[in-house]
């Protein structure tokens, strides 16, 4: 039934002007965007600076850009990067072969576990990384809970060694740091998925595989490009794992970046790998996120 | 940084709060100092007042160490702030952070030097000087004045584990011997430890003045046993842990390393090594920018005094001043024995040092 025109309550004050209504967002993004640049953009705007910087013990500093040419000549760091991409990318495959079931199982099939599961996840996050790391340690030493249940069970008779100090406890002790990160992102973007679709896939003839690859991948490819870039960037920057559990072996980026800052006192080449690092980032971002839109079909 | 003063490892995000900090600080810039001879104060023994401001690792400034002084001079207001390293200290003094004592480390102050930030000491103003360890050392004479008063070292020996080796160990060169394979750890926190104690095995008597020739050398010696160390280890825990939970039998370490482990039971020994025993040497120096010079010189003989060098010997430490000895517990006394450090080699900051680091990078990430 139709109200008449008069019936209708009207709407008292007159409409805000056009600069008024130009500005009302603007006042309303000021604070936040105040926030964002002193607090985000000034140190890496800082950053940048003194990568452009040469500085000695003496104090004396001055444009150069002998940071950047000097980390981009030096096989030495090329051998780093090259080491900390490889582990970097072996804990995020496994974070991804682990994290997207985990996610599937959390969106589809955990039920009135759903909530509670997604709990223990964020709990699981929220352990001090350094107790966390430790905690490896104890399960994968020499005289760890690993060791001692093989030999109990008599599989081995003396202890692997091989699971601590090296580049797979450091690859272990990653991957599941992380783990939380990549799959909340993953399972969100399931969440949104309609169930329904696997159905009629599987109406059509689609194996798991098929379905997967064909239906779910594409429709959760924002996920994983979120998780890439929660997870994988920062994997690259990370010190604290090598150095509590890569013994002699697991020499990274992020432990570069440490020992120039807060070793040597070289701010300036500290800065510069630092952008260096930044800039990979940004450029994989790139990557991954033009990766993400092929897999949906982008529009 | 020193073992035994270092906190434990930083978290994940303290390199870069570390990194904002002093970038922020050194951004900000700050005046030069006089660099001449701090004048000692006319009546030593008066009691200071106003502010004085101490810059140190943090158990040079704890309130066991600091509240005596302030009771001894109620009238003077006294700032602490701690840091993690010399060179830390020297970026934020650069940038401007206002110190009147700061501590300096020999094998670290060459950054505190080279941008002029302290002065000479007028040793006249330290009651103790002529009893104090390590008074005439490389390094705490520069350019023929005093920069710092010693007040604490840490000889750097080896660890063993007494039940897993039943033979015995008298130098560094035991650590790199193949039984231990798998199961001997290096100190890995900075450059200078490894490199100084594979030099010592490799022969060389005067680790911290190595030419270029000599540091190759260790370079690739060290690279040949890389995978003999099991772990190299980076904080006081980090070194209790891999002897507690196994890992490793033998390592290089401190005297109050060791005995922080035998107090918790670990059958370890400390052994002063064939070699020759490397020494991490501390002391107070006064900043270049320095207001209250006769509070500095008050806190300087206060720290130096038998009283308080007792409680550095309690907490592990060696002592600088043997007045302190008969103050010091039984227990302690041998830890604390500055006579064991009479042909100590002082850490000092090696002129090739940037050659150093590059040697202990490439010693981590050679595959």
């Amino acid at each position: 039934m139709g109200v008449p025109m008069a019936d209708l309550p009207t709407v008292t004050g007159e409409r805000p002007g056009r600069l008024s209504r130009l500005l009302r967002p603007l006042a309303f993004m000021s604070l936040p965007t105040a926030v964002l640049v002193l607090l985000f953009l000034a140190p890496m705007g800082i950053l940048v600076y003194f990568s452009f910087q040469f500085g000695d013990l003496t104090g004396s500093t001055g444009f150069t850009l002998t940071n950047f040419t000097d980390i981009l000549s030096d096989p030495l760091y090329r051998e780093i990067a090259l080491t900390t991409f490889q582990i970097a990318t072996i804990a995020m495959i496994a974070q991804l072969i682990v994290g997207i079931p985990l996610a599937y199982v959390l969106a589809y099939k955990a039920g009135r576990f759903e909530l509670p599961l997604l709990l223990a996840l964020v709990l699981a996050d929220e352990l001090n990384p350094m107790v966390r790391i430790y905690a490896w340690r104890m399960l994968l030493g020499r005289e760890g809970l690993i060791n001692e249940a093989l030999m109990s069970i008599g599989l081995i008779d003396v202890p692997i060694d091989a699971l601590l100090f090296n580049k797979f406890s450091v690859i272990v002790v990653l991957s599941t740091s992380y783990l939380t990160y990549t799959v909340i992102p993953i399972y969100a973007s399931m969440k949104a998925v309609d169930a329904g679709l696997f159905e009629a896939a599987r109406d059509m003839g689609a194996g798991w595989f098929t379905t997967f690859r064909r239906v779910l991948l594409p429709l959760i490819a924002p996920g994983i490009f979120i998780a890439l870039l929660l997870v994988y960037v920062p994997l690259f920057t990370d010190f604290a794992a090598p150095t509590l559990v890569g013994g002699t072996t697991g020499y990274m980026l992020g432990n570069v970046v440490s020992d120039l800052v807060l070793e040597n006192g070289n701010l300036n080449a500290g800065a510069a790998m630092s952008f260096l690092m930044l800039l990979a980032a940004g450029l994989f971002s790139l990557v991954a996120y033009q990766l993400s839109r092929i897999k949906q079909g982008a529009k | 940084m020193k073992p035994g003063r270092r906190p434990a490892l930083p978290g994940l995000s303290a390199p870069l709060v570390a990194f904002v900090l002093t970038v922020a600080l050194a951004a900000c810039g700050g005046s030069s100092g006089s660099t001449d001879v701090a004048p000692a104060p006319s009546d030593p023994d008066s009691p200071a007042s106003g502010t004085l401001r101490v810059f140190a690792y943090e158990d040079s400034v704890t309130p066991e160490m600091m509240d005596p002084f302030q009771e001894q001079n109620p009238d003077l207001e006294i700032k602490t702030a701690t840091f993690d390293s010399n060179s830390e200290a020297a970026a934020k003094l650069a940038g401007g952070f206002e110190a009147d004592v700061v501590e300096i480390c020999l094998d670290e102050a060459e950054p505190l030097l080279r941008r002029n930030l302290i002065r000479p000491l007028d040793t006249s103003g330290v009651t103790d000087w002529k009893n104090l360890a390590f008074n005439d050392s490389e390094g705490v004479r520069q350019d023929g004045g005093v920069i710092m008063v010693p007040l604490s070292a840490g000889p750097h020996g080896v660890i063993v584990n007494t039940e897993a080796v039943d033979r015995e160990i008298t130098s560094y060169a035991d650590i790199f011997e193949p039984e231990f394979d798998g199961r001997a750890a290096l100190e890995g926190d900075y450059a200078l430890p490894p490199i100084a104690v594979s030099a010592l095995v490799k022969g060389i008597e005067d680790p911290m003045n190595m030419d270029e020739g000599q540091l190759a050398e260790v370079s690739e010696f060290m690279k040949e046993n890389r995978d003999h160390f099991r772990s190299l280890w980076r904080s006081d825990s980090d070194l209790v842990n891999l002897f507690k939970s196994g890992e490793v039998v033998i390592s290089d370490g401190n005297s109050g390393q060791a005995k922080r482990m035998k107090e918790a039971d670990l059958p370890v020994e400390w052994i002063a090594p064939d070699e020759g025993t490397l020494s991490w040497v501390c002391g107070f120096g006064i900043t270049s920018r320095a207001d209250n010079l006769d509070a500095a010189y008050r806190l300087i003989n206060w720290q130096a005094s038998a009283k308080a060098q007792a409680i550095r010997g309690s907490n592990g430490y060696v002592v600088t001043n043997p007045a302190a000895m008969p103050l010091i517990s039984e227990a302690d006394r041998a830890t604390a024995d500055p006579s064991s450090l009479t042909d100590a080699i002082p850490e000092t900051y090696p002129p090739l040092y940037d050659q150093w680091v590059r040697a202990f990078e490439t010693f981590q990430a050679s595959s």
